[in-house]
């Protein structure tokens, strides 16, 4: 395993495409560092950098210190997991598992032993012998993981590996990905647009957005206190609501909302938790506009004026469309945003 | 009638149109010698003159001979047309390096220029080289990627194929000429196929470049042997007609029982873009 090292990375394609904007990010040995954000942040391109696949306009890629930049792809001692799996369709699954070995010159008994000694701490044993058309999309991304830990790399690559997969599936996976990771400590970049993969997987987040970092800390953290308006949005289920209004002597306004903050006078953007609201007494009145029952929650979107605030109820609640609410978010869960810049204000 | 059984007569009417020259060749290689052209060709009768072959072969020189030297041109074209093209198309398709669409672009044009065209500019390049009565301008041409239209085949079939599994092969340590052969080559046995098919009935077939090219009696293939034969025997219709079913056979054994994988090739040359 090995310390992974990114300094000032660019990728600017012809045509002035700017993937990636001045990335520095660092991760240590044996962590499991998710990469997320939406489609088109650069997230991927960012993990074919250090891969070696796509070369960065600037900046450099360090392992354990020593550049790799120039070295190719197969000299990097890096693995990839794809979404698709990309496994080589004319081959078993066997040699699937042993064709990085052979590039490698391991020796034939050599690469029967680790082959087999990989199919079986990923349950593949039964299967060495078919064709990947012959296997089900759990047992695909079984294989692609098996080639990738059959080699014993120094840092290993998942670029969206659960997403061709079904939501059960991806939850087992995230499990045995947990678990996999647990006991071989490899470093690994895993690369995911979805929130709950990077809530569950990694030790830490690191959240971009149109080719720069937001935020980087573990995803405690990145949750309870987003740095940016947008990784507000993007990290949490149902997500943060963020509700713009003006801040004026010491209040913020917003439709028929008020609420103290400590914020500068000006235009602001308040965002609060759907489990930070509360159903009170006091608090701002509203009209409940939808109701979702989703068995252990219920979702209730209430209108503020021209305000919509979404509220997260434990188990079942009897309230219906049209009833009239008051409404307290609680004052010690509330998150500011600067509207221009989305940066977080401290308060 | 069905529109089903409508379609059916159309098509043995189109059928027909093709077949009806072969059956008439056959037909005639039957006859007995001076017959062929003077009877009515459905008049075929009891006389079968099956000796028409044996004299047809021996007329033709060293029969063997003939065909050794046709296998020898065709199978070696078809293993240069295979490795050529498709390590042209792999590298279009999945390298990048400076000016490759461009060079790709020049390739296809070529396409464009009839061979008529560039016959002697190649002829007098093969002079020059001294291979002249040889049979390398016969094999080198295709060897050297002078089938612009397998390599775009090539081209296109690799480019179906994900571009993740050339990744996977980079970072499992594959250079690109591995990942070519271990990766690329294997799933590319149906264009393979096609391409041999193709290559091998243009080869056989070919009149053109034999008789631009070989001189010596003990060097022709079975085509240029077949002409020969029309002069020194123009009056013996029945054994050239014999000898043309013999050179033509295995062209129609082979599209018979790989039609399949023919009209594939057709279809990907026509669907992708």
């Amino acid at each position: 395993m090995a310390r992974v090292e990114l300094t000032g990375i660019s990728k600017r394609y012809t045509g002035g495409t700017v993937a990636l904007d001045a990335v520095d990010l660092e991760v240590a040995a044996g962590e499991f560092l998710v990469l997320v954000g939406p489609s088109g942040c650069g997230k991927s391109t960012l993990l074919r950098i250090v891969a070696g696949l796509v070369e960065a306009s600037a900046g450099d890629v360090r392992f354990d210190g020593e550049s790799v930049v120039g070295l190719e792809a197969g000299q990097r001692d890096v693995a990839m997991v794809f979404q698709n799996y990309a496994l080589y369709p004319h081959m078993s699954v066997a040699k699937n598992l042993a064709f990085p070995l052979r590039l490698a010159g391991v020796a034939r008994a050599e690469r029967r032993r680790r082959v087999a000694e990989t199919a079986e701490l990923l349950g593949l044993t039964e299967l060495l012998k078919r064709k990947p058309a012959q296997l089900s999309g759990g047992q695909m991304q079984r294989v692609a993981v098996g080639r990738a830990i059959v080699r014993n790399p120094r840092v290993f690559l998942f670029d969206e590996p659960l997403s061709n997969l079904d939501a059960k599936l991806r939850g087992e996976m995230r499990g045995e990905l947990r678990a996999l990771h647990e006991r071989l400590g490899i470093t690994t970049l895993y690369v995911t647009h979805d929130q709950a993969e990077a809530m569950t997987l990694g030790s830490r987040v690191c959240v971009l957005e149109s080719g720069r970092i937001l935020q980087v800390g573990n995803p405690l953290e990145v949750f309870e206190r987003p740095a940016a308006r947008f990784v507000a949005g993007f990290i949490g289920s149902p997500p943060m609501n963020l509700v713009a209004g003006v801040a004026r002597d010491g209040v913020f306004e917003a439709g028929t909302l008020r609420l103290p903050t400590a914020a500068p006078a000006g235009p602001l953007v308040l965002g609060v938790r759907p489990h930070d609201i509360e159903i009170g007494a006091d608090g701002s009145e509203a009209e409940v506009i939808d109701v979702e029952r989703l068995g252990t929650s219920t979702q209730l979107v209430c209108a503020l004026g021209p305000v919509r605030l979404t509220l997260a109820c434990e188990g079942h609640v009897t309230t219906e469309r049209g009833e009239r609410l008051r409404l307290r978010p609680r004052p010690e869960r509330l998150h500011w945003f600067d509207p221009e810049s989305g940066a977080r204000v401290p308060t | 009638m069905s529109a089903t059984t409508g379609r059916r007569i159309a098509l043995v009417a189109a059928g027909l149109v093709f077949a009806v020259p072969l059956l008439y060749m056959i037909e005639v290689s039957l006859h007995a010698e001076g017959h062929g052209l003077s009877e009515s060709p459905l008049a075929l009768g009891g006389a079968v003159h099956f000796e028409n072959y044996a004299r047809a072969l021996e007329r033709m020189g060293d029969f063997r001979r003939l065909l050794f030297n046709t296998v020898l041109v065709t199978v070696l074209s078809i293993v240069g047309q295979l490795a050529c093209c498709s390590l042209a198309g792999f590298a279009f398709a999945r390298l990048e390096f400076r000016g490759r669409d461009g060079l790709f672009l020049l390739v296809v044009a070529t396409m464009m220029l009839p061979d008529h065209v560039t016959a002697i500019p190649r002829f007098l390049l093969f002079r020059w080289m001294g291979a002249v009565d040889t049979y390398y301008p016969l094999i080198l041409p295709t060897v050297l990627g002078g089938a612009p239209f397998f390599i775009f085949l090539f081209r296109q079939y690799f480019l179906s194929l994900p571009s993740e599994l050339s990744e996977a092969a980079r970072v499992d340590g594959a250079s690109p000429l591995r990942a070519y052969w271990s990766v690329f080559l294997p799933l590319a046995r149906p264009m393979l196929a096609t391409v041999a098919i193709f290559t091998f009935l243009a080869t056989w077939n070919d009149f053109w470049a034999p008789l631009i090219y070989l001189s010596s009696p003990e060097k022709r293939t079975l085509t240029l042997a077949l002409a020969g034969f029309h002069q020194t025997y123009n009056t013996a219709v029945e054994h050239m007609m014999a000898a043309a079913t013999v050179v033509v056979a295995p062209c129609i054994l082979v599209y018979f029982f790989t039609q399949r994988v023919f009209l594939r090739g057709v279809r990907v040359a026509a669907t992708k873009g």
